[in-house]
């Protein structure tokens, strides 16, 4: 199911007032302190965008606006940013299909400046805005795992990436009806190892069913990746089946985790979870992190 | 105690009861009862001396009079501080056995409480698909089998004659105390951190903080 974009507000003063991803194609570059302590140009041949928030920007020129450069991305890079699995880029779909605001170089100019200058919307309407927003938020915001469990979640990294890249692949449409994966810790993230960790699988909201009983069975927790995600795919939505099929999956993910060893006295126990958006509390939401696996990826460029 | 070869340094368990309940929690004995039996690392009953990997999992008791099959590992190595059994393969071992017990546990939960899914769910801090998922034969980790042994050992002291009474009772108002369910609860969330979401409301509405109150 889609949502209908909504219309950007007509307010009086929008149309000269700086918004959030608004493009200043007249900025050349911008100035990073180099290694030796010198402020030098990082060039932006193609402009730069807005990340300020529009309250920040709308005070009467006083203040500094932050200012990312944009750029163009090969289609594999462009692909992983638009999936938002690379949370450096943000898509500006409006200028094109490979144009992207990159936040690895981040700088700030005087709100005057920003104000009076020409500008053009990055965005074309509110929804667009607020997922922006939200991947900004995500950038600076992401949990940072112990780098000693980095290894064992980069064993299902590699394979959500491997797999995922093809469109087409069933673990990659399996991953599309999830609405998130989240990790635990028994005893929270601040207790000394072995660890009890909980990956839970947040499947969007519709697609398992709502039995008020335990399911009589959780399939066959054997069979391989691929072979769940046929299954998931496959089983119609809000069935038993598909809560077979998402509990074989789960039981699959968590072998391909357990497949690289954390190191002897860090991990007690993975366990796995399938529940779904309705059945998530907001307490378990702020006692789990995101498996944010951009957090584990090499650095691009 | 445990029998001890020490030429081999081969350490068995349980060949005789070890477990002097004077020495234990409350908490021990009862798992002990239930069917349950601790592996407790610093005890002469240990099967892993200090090796954090096996401390304080719970397992069946069935398994008593059976000696860990990955002694080998042990003495090749010749340290209680390396591993015994090797990850995950310890840990899974063990819980692989014990889940048939902890799903059964689980079922006696619920039909013993008269609570629904989703109440127990609340008891663990857990989502009720997860409670599903145990009661179907799912994993169930360390720190709920202990929580699953306690909270059945408190269903089975209420005195009342059937599930539905107990139900009662649980939630039952207690004038000025939280009602026996919200007290069970807050065995299930102990000491998990928030990690997401952590600003406090009143900072995000510009007001001062508790900590400026003070």
């Amino acid at each position: 199911m889609t949502v209908e974009a909504a219309p950007e507000a007509d307010d009086e003063n929008s149309e000269n007032e700086p918004r959030q991803v608004d493009v200043l194609s007249s900025v050349g570059a911008l100035p990073v302190i180099s290694t030796t302590g010198e402020v030098i140009g990082h060039e932006c041949p193609l402009g730069v965008a807005v990340i300020s928030q529009c309250c920040d920007l709308a005070r009467g020129g006083k203040g500094h606006a932050h200012l990312a450069p944009i750029v163009r991305l090969d289609d594999q890079t462009a692909r992983e940013a638009r999936r938002g699995r690379t949370l450096r880029y943000i898509e500006l779909a409006k200028l094109g299909p490979d144009y992207f605001v990159d936040l690895g170089t981040v700088a700030s100019a005087e709100n005057g400046y920003v104000v009076a200058e020409q500008r053009t919307p990055g965005v074309d309407n509110d929804i667009a805005r607020h997922e922006l927003r939200q991947r900004i938020g995500r950038r600076y915001s992401r949990y940072a795992f112990p780098a000693s469990l980095v290894p064992m979640f980069g064993t299902l990294q590699s394979k959500v990436r491997d797999k995922s890249d093809k469109t087409d692949s069933n673990f990659g449409r399996a991953l599309d009806m999830l609405a998130t994966i989240r990790v635990g810790v028994a005893g929270g993230w601040d207790s000394e190892p072995p660890w009890e960790l909980n990956l839970i699988l947040v499947v969007k909201d519709g697609y398992l069913p709502a039995d008020p009983d335990p399911p009589q069975s959780l399939g066959n927790s054997e069979i391989t990746l691929d072979a769940a995600s046929d299954y998931v795919i496959r089983a119609p939505l809000a069935t038993a089946d598909a809560l077979i099929g998402w509990h074989q999956l789960a039981s699959t993910m968590r072998r391909e985790v357990l497949k690289k060893s954390p190191g002897v006295g860090l991990v007690q126990e993975l366990t796995v979870e399938v529940t779904d958006e309705a059945d998530f509390s907001y307490l378990r939401l702020r006692r789990t992190v995101s498996l944010d696996l951009d957090d584990l990826s090499p650095p691009l460029g | 105690m445990p029998a001890t070869t020490g030429a081999s340094e081969r350490r068995d368990f349980g060949t005789s009861d070890p477990w002097d309940r004077t020495k234990f929690s409350s908490e021990v004995s009862e798992a002990w009862r239930l069917g349950l039996a601790y592996l407790t690392a610093g005890t002469e009953t240990v099967v892993c001396g200090s090796f954090p990997l096996l401390a304080n999992l719970i397992i069946p008791r069935s398994w008593t009079g059976t000696s860990i099959n990955c002694v080998r590992h042990f003495q090749t190595r010749r340290s209680w501080q390396t591993t015994f059994l090797t990850y995950p393969e310890a840990a899974g071992a063990l819980h692989r056995d014990s889940q048939p017990e902890a799903r059964d546990r689980v079922i006696q939960l619920h039909d013993e409480s008269g609570l629904t899914w989703g109440q127990i769910a609340k008891l663990f801090s857990v989502s009720r698909r997860a409670v599903h998922a145990w009661a179907a034969g799912g994993r169930m980790n360390t720190r709920n089998m202990e929580l699953l042994a306690l909270l059945l050992t408190a269903i089975q002291r209420i005195p009342a004659p059937d599930p539905e009474a107990r139900r009662v009772h649980l939630m039952a108002p207690r004038g000025s105390s939280p009602s026996l369910f919200d007290e069970l609860r807050q065995l299930g969330r102990t000491d998990d951190a928030v990690v997401e979401d952590v600003v406090p409301v009143r900072e995000r509405l510009g007001a001062p903080s508790a900590s400026e109150d003070r």
